[in-house]
C-alpha cells in the first residue's frame, strides 16, 4: 500500500469512529439509544438493513464464491423479496402497535416471560457466534495487507466498532451505516470497472467474456431441476459410505431452497433477528418501517448478483493472466520456506502447465465459431484443463495444511475468502487500494456495529430490566447498557479466535444463523395465528424447534438452508400439541 | 416515551398509492429478475459434468 492509500483508509476510518461519536447526543435515554429516538427517515433505516446484512462478508466471501463456485449463490436470497413482503403485511404493523424496544418484548405480551426469555436468549447466543465470524473475516484482510497476525487485526476492528457503537447507540449504528454503504457500493463498482478495464482488451467484448466464463460453468445463476430426481433423504452412513444417489434435499443451491428455504432464513433474519429487525422500531411510524425494508427488496438480488459477477471476472481475469497458485498469506509464506520448497516446486509446475493449458483452451474456445458448444472437443479440452488447474491448486492445499496442521490432517485448507484481497493488493492502483480496503472495513464495521448495539438491547431490555432489576430507572439502564455493549464487544472479538481457519465464511454465517432462525420464526408466527397456544407451548415449542434441527442434522443429510423450514414446522408442531394439553391462562 | 408509532397518518404518501400495488410490484419484479436469471443461465453456461 502506497502513502496515499493510507490516507485514503485512515481518512475514512476516522471520519466513521467520529461521525459515530458525534451521535452522543441523541443517545441520552433507552429509547434514543436502542431505537434512535423513533426519529429514523425510512431511506437511512432501509440503507442500514442492507449495509447490516452486506457485511465484509458479502465483499471478501462472495466474490470468492463467485471465482470458485460461479453464482449459483444467488439462488439463495430469491426468497427475499418475498419475505419482505410478508414481514411487512404481518410483523411490522405488530411490532409499530407497541413502543417496544426489542421484538422480543412482544412475546411476553402475546405468551409470557419464558417465551420472550428463551426467544431472547436465542438471539443472543446465534448472534454472538455469527458475530464471531463478522469480525473474522475483515480481519484476514488486514493481517494479509498490513503483515500483521490475524488475531492482532481481530482486536483493532473489534475495539474501534465498540468505540462508536458504545458511545453513540444506535444512531450512530445507522447514520454510519448510510455512509459505510456508499462506500461499499463505489468500492464495489471500482472494482468492476478496473476488471472490466484489464478483460475487454484481451476479450473483445463483454459478449465474449460471458460465453467463456459460461463455458466454465461459472454463470449458473439459476438451477431449475435437480441434478437427480431422489427426494428421499438420505443418512449420514450412507453419504459417507457414497451409497445411493445425492437427494434434492442435499444440493446446496437450486431454485428450490432459495426461494422457500431462503424464504424462511430472511423471514426469521429480518424479522425476528433484534439486530435486523431493531431498524423496524427506529422509524417515526409502520409506514416508514415498510418503505425501508422494501428497499432491501427491490436492491439486494441485484446486488449480490452484481458481487458474485465480479468474483467470476476475477476467475476469468486470472484464466488468461498469471494467477497465484495459492491465495492465503500463510499458505504463502509456508510455500516459501525450505521445508516446502522441494515439494511445492513439483507442484508448482503441475499447475503452471494447467494453467497454460487452460489459457490455450479458453483463447481456442473463444475463437470458435458459432458459440462455445459448436465444438465440443475444444469445451472438453477446456472442461480438463479446468479441472487440472483446480486439481494442482486443491493439491497444494492439503499437502501444506497436512504439513502444518497439529494433528496432520488430510484436509482441503479452502482460501475462498482470501482470493479478493490477493486480486486487489495485486492488480488494483494506488489510491483506489485504498478506497477498497476502506470498502472492506465499512462493510465490517456496518454489520458488526449492528449486532453489537442489538445484542446489548436484548440484553437490557429482555434480561436485566426484566429479570435482574425490574424497578432500575432509565438511567441506569442506559450506563448497563453501555456497559453491556462494551462487554459483547469483548466476548464477540474473542468468539472471532473460533473461526479462524474455516472454510467459506459467507456460508458458515448462514449455517450458523439457519441453526436458529426456523425457531425464531416459529414463535412469531405461533403469537400471529395460534391464539390457543400459552407461555409453555411457546417455550416448549422453541425448544421443539431447535432439538427438531438437532435430529435432522444428526441423522440425515440437508443442506442448511432447510433447516430454516424444519425449526419453524418443529415449533407450530410441538406448540400446537402443548396447547392442545395446557390451556392458556 | 414518544408516541405516533402506531398510527399511519392519513397523509402518509404510500409509493404507487397504495400498500397492495407496492407489494405486487415487489414480488413481480422478483419473479422478472428470476425469470432474467434463467434466461442468462441457460443462454451461457454450460454444465461442467464430473
Amino acid at each position: 500500500m502506497g502513502v496515499l492509500d493510507w490516507i485514503v483508509f485512515f481518512a475514512f476510518i476516522g471520519y466513521v469512529v467520529w461521525d459515530g461519536m458525534r451521535r452522543r447526543s441523541g443517545a441520552n435515554d433507552l429509547e434514543g439509544y436502542y431505537a434512535g429516538g423513533r426519529k429514523i427517515p425510512w431511506w437511512a433505516a432501509g440503507l442500514s438493513i442492507m449495509a447490516t446484512q452486506a457485511s465484509a462478508i458479502t465483499v471478501i466471501g462472495t466474490t470468492g464464491q463467485g471465482h470458485e463456485h460461479g453464482m449459483r449463490f444467488v439462488q439463495s436470497y430469491f426468497g427475499l423479496p418475498f419475505a419482505m413482503v410478508l414481514l411487512c403485511i404481518f410483523l411490522v404493523p405488530l411490532y409499530r402497535s407497541r413502543n417496544v424496544l426489542t421484538p422480543y418484548e412482544l412475546l411476553e405480551d402475546r405468551f409470557g416471560p419464558m417465551s420472550r426469555t428463551l426467544a431472547s436468549t436465542i438471539f443472543l447466543c446465534s448472534r454472538c457466534l455469527a458475530l464471531g465470524a463478522v469480525i473474522y473475516a475483515p480481519s484476514v484482510a488486514l493481517s494479509a495487507i498490513l503483515g500483521i497476525d490475524t488475531m492482532v487485526a481481530v482486536f483493532i476492528i473489534g475495539a474501534l466498532t465498540t468505540t462508536y457503537t458504545l458511545v453513540g447507540g444506535v444512531s450512530a449504528v445507522i447514520w454510519t451505516d448510510v455512509k459505510q454503504m456508499a462506500v461499499i457500493l463505489i468500492g464495489l463498482v471500482v472494482v468492476f470497472v478496473t476488471l472490466l478495464w484489464e478483460l475487454l482488451p484481451q476479450f473483445g467484448s463483454f459478449g465474449k467474456m460471458l460465453e467463456v466464463a459460461g463455458a466454465a460453468d461459472k454463470l449458473g445463476a439459476l438451477e431449475v431441476m435437480p441434478a437427480n430426481d431422489g427426494l428421499m433423504p438420505r443418512t449420514h452412513a450412507e453419504v459417507e459410505g457414497a451409497i445411493g444417489d445425492p437427494s434434492f434435499w442435499e444440493q446446496k443451491y437450486n431454485v428450490w431452497a432459495g426461494v422457500f428455504g431462503g424464504l424462511f432464513l430472511h423471514l426469521s433474519y429480518f424479522g425476528c433477528d433484534n439486530s435486523q429487525a431493531q431498524r423496524l422500531l427506529t422509524s417515526k411510524n409502520a409506514s416508514e418501517s415498510k418503505k425501508s425494508l422494501l428497499l432491501s427488496a427491490f436492491a439486494k438480488v441485484p446486488m449480490q448478483a452484481f458481487v458474485l459477477l465480479i468474483g467470476v471476472m476475477m476467475w476469468l481475469f486470472y484464466a488468461v493472466n498469471e494467477q497465484p497458485m495459492l491465495y492465503k498469506a500463510d499458505h504463502i509464506t509456508a510455500s516459501q520456506s525450505e521445508k516446502f520448497a522441494a515439494r511445492i516446486a513439483p507442484l508448482q509446475v503441475e499447475f503452471d502447465t494447467a494453467h497454460a493449458e487452460r489459457k490455450a483452451s479458453l483463447l481456442a474456445l473463444a475463437k470458435v465459431e458459432g458459440g462455445v458448444t459448436a465444438d465440443p472437443v475444444a469445451l472438453k479440452r477446456y472442461h480438463d484443463a479446468i479441472a487440472s488447474v483446480d486439481n494442482a491448486r486443491k493439491k497444494a492445499r492439503v499437502l501444506i495444511h497436512a504439513t502444518t496442521d497439529a494433528k496432520g490432517k488430510d484436509e482441503d485448507d479452502k482460501d475462498t475468502n482470501d482470493i479478493f484481497c490477493r486480486y486487489i493488493l495485486a492488480q488494483m492502483p494506488t489510491l483506489l487500494l485504498g478506497l477498497i480496503i476502506a470498502a472492506i472495513f465499512a462493510a465490517a464495521m456496518s454489520s458488526i456495529d449492528s449486532v453489537l448495539n442489538s445484542l446489548s438491547g436484548a440484553t437490557v431490555i429482555d434480561i436485566y430490566r426484566r429479570w435482574i432489576k425490574p424497578d432500575c430507572s432509565d438511567a441506569q439502564a442506559l450506563r448497563v447498557g453501555k456497559f453491556i455493549t462494551l462487554f459483547w464487544g469483548v466476548v464477540a472479538t474473542f468468539t472471532a479466535l473460533f473461526f479462524a481457519g474455516g472454510g467459506s465464511i459467507i456460508e458458515m454465517i448462514n449455517q450458523v444463523g439457519s441453526w436458529f432462525y426456523g425457531s425464531l420464526l416459529g414463535i412469531f408466527v405461533m403469537a400471529l395465528f395460534m391464539r390457543r397456544a400459552g407461555d409453555l407451548a411457546g417455550a416448549l415449542g422453541l425448544l421443539g424447534g431447535m432439538l427438531a434441527v438437532l435430529v435432522v442434522h444428526n441423522t440425515i443429510k440437508v443442506e442448511f438452508l432447510w433447516y430454516n423450514v424444519v425449526g419453524l414446522v418443529g415449533v407450530l408442531v410441538v406448540g400446537f400439541v402443548t396447547s392442545l394439553v395446557v390451556k392458556r391462562r | 416515551m414518544a408516541d405516533g408509532t402506531t398510527q399511519e397518518s392519513s397523509q402518509e404518501r404510500v409509493p404507487l398509492g397504495s400498500w397492495p400495488r407496492l407489494y405486487t410490484l415487489c414480488c413481480v419484479l422478483a419473479v422478472v429478475v428470476m425469470a432474467l436469471l434463467y434466461w442468462f443461465t441457460s443462454h451461457y453456461n454450460v454444465q461442467i459434468k464430473s
